[in-house]
């Protein structure tokens, strides 16, 4: 599973800050993965419910890869 | 009852009353079967938890929507999750930045027009009441000898969402959807041949999944008046807040370019446009310790969540010195996955507004002796009029005369 916010659509809402703060932080308007994140201890179920959380589509898990990070 | 009800009370400066009533219990029955939540805490839990508190059931005294008018803001998931999708790229923070230009123009045009009638202007009818309205036709694409009616249809429909009637506006409202309907029907036979946000939402697909035309028609009604009235709401009071308070008013006339993106932030904040907005509960639940069975309905009041003492300091001081990359957001967007998606366009009007009228006008102030009144509505904190008057001559344009 990848985890992918796509920047040209976040806008800073924070509402996947708020259901996983352990993985995201928005920082100048904007959500970012962060860098400390322990990918072999993560919560499926905590970042699929931000993806959902999120009101601009703007995070992307994708179930065919592995469990990483991406922005753009 | 609570000290001061937003339902029959009409008063400019609520908030030490909500503060009183805050003080005492979050919660109070404001009508038959319906509550007011006065926290931070408690208006975010509810908007966020829509599984319980719903949308579809009413979000204003208008009540739940006819079928095919359940959209975004008045529908609930899994419907809701749908029509977002499928809407949300349309307004994406990318496409409302290149909007920034047009923006610019519009208000340059709106001084210029001041400046050739002279004295003293009602900034609610001369900017407030244009503006939005211009950028939101320009969005759909409308045609400009349509917009003057389209403008008469969005204050009935103004009026009707803040009626409990609904019947005295039944024609007007069958005259407007056929006019959105004819419009996305034209759309409809060559999207191609339209770059605009109706082309848009008539072509958009996502997983075989499309939005229904009645659908359509009612998000352009939506954007029509909630792509207005918020922002022209919100103008007038973050103008009247700083009239209000002196120091903040030349804390920020000695740094425009530097305070204006705290302004419209403090502005939402203080006094934003939307009073509060209703859920009902699809079951039995509570409110803090008071049993709330289905059906009950809650009125959300963010006047009185952005101003929670548990959240922000101070907040009855409007203050432009509030770092806004460390104060909890307020509540004029919402939270959740109701959250505005006019959001970037709002603060992109905002921004320019509130920096071109103090930066070409010069001297800008209120009228002597000039009181607005607010208007008598539950949903709203809207001024009737703000007169203002400047000391000529206008400083030049921000953006390229055309």
């Amino acid at each position: 599973m990848a985890v992918h916010i796509d920047h040209g659509m976040c806008s800073g809402t924070r509402n996947c800050e708020r259901h996983y703060a352990e993985l995201f932080v928005v920082d100048g308007g904007k959500s970012w993965l962060r860098e400390d994140v322990d990918w072999t201890n993560i919560d499926v179920t905590r970042i699929q419910e931000a993806e959902s959380a999120c009101p601009w589509g703007a995070i992307e898990v994708d179930d065919s890869r592995p469990l990483e990070g991406e922005q753009t | 009852m609570p000290t001061y009800n937003p339902i029959t009370d009409n008063v400019g400066a609520p908030w030490p009353l909500l503060a009183q009533d805050r003080s005492k219990c979050p919660y109070h029955e404001i009508a038959d079967g319906m509550y007011e939540a006065l926290t931070y805490e408690g208006i975010t839990d509810i908007y966020r938890n829509h599984q319980v508190w719903s949308s579809k059931l009413g979000v204003d005294v208008a009540g739940e929507k006819q079928e095919g008018q359940q959209i975004l803001s008045f529908a609930d998931p899994p419907e809701h999750t749908r029509q977002r999708r499928l809407f949300v790229k349309s307004l994406s923070p990318a496409r409302m930045d290149a909007m920034v230009p047009r923006i610019q123009q519009v208000m340059d045009d709106i001084i210029d027009r001041i400046d050739a009638d002279g004295g003293t202007f009602d900034l609610f009818k001369k900017v407030a009441d244009i503006l939005p309205a211009q950028l939101i036709h320009d969005l759909l694409g409308i045609q400009e000898e349509s917009r003057s009616g389209l403008q008469r249809w969005t204050e009935i429909e103004f009026a009707a969402a803040t009626a409990f009637d609904q019947e005295p506006f039944k024609r007007d409202i069958e005259e407007y959807l056929e006019f959105l309907t004819n419009l996305v029907r034209e759309r409809k036979a060559d999207p191609e041949e339209h770059d605009d946000l109706i082309s848009l939402l008539v072509s958009a697909e996502i997983d075989k999944e499309v939005l229904l035309e009645t659908e359509v028609v009612s998000i352009l009604k939506f954007l029509l008046s909630a792509g207005a009235d918020t922002t022209k709401g919100a103008v007038t009071n973050a103008i009247f807040a700083l009239e209000t308070h002196p120091e903040e008013k030349a804390r920020y006339l000695a740094d425009i370019d530097g305070l204006v993106d705290t302004f419209v932030e403090e502005g939402l904040r203080f006094d934003g446009p939307v009073k509060g907005l209703l859920r009902t509960a699809k079951a039995d639940t509570a409110l803090g310790d008071i049993p709330a069975t289905e059906g009950t309905q809650v009125f959300m009041c963010f006047a009185a969540g952005t101003h929670d003492p548990a959240v922000y300091d101070n907040p009855d001081v409007f203050s432009l010195e509030r770092d806004y990359g460390e104060t909890v957001p307020h509540l004029s967007f919402g939270t959740g996955v109701h959250h505005c998606l006019g959001m970037n366009l709002a603060r992109h009007e905002l921004r320019v507004m509130l920096a071109t009228l103090y930066k070409r006008l010069p001297n800008l102030r209120l009228v002597d002796g000039f009181t607005p009144q607010p208007i008598p509505v539950l949903m709203w904190r809207q001024w009737d009029s703000m007169e203002m008057v400047y000391d000529g001559p206008v400083g030049p344009r921000l953006s390229p005369a055309h």
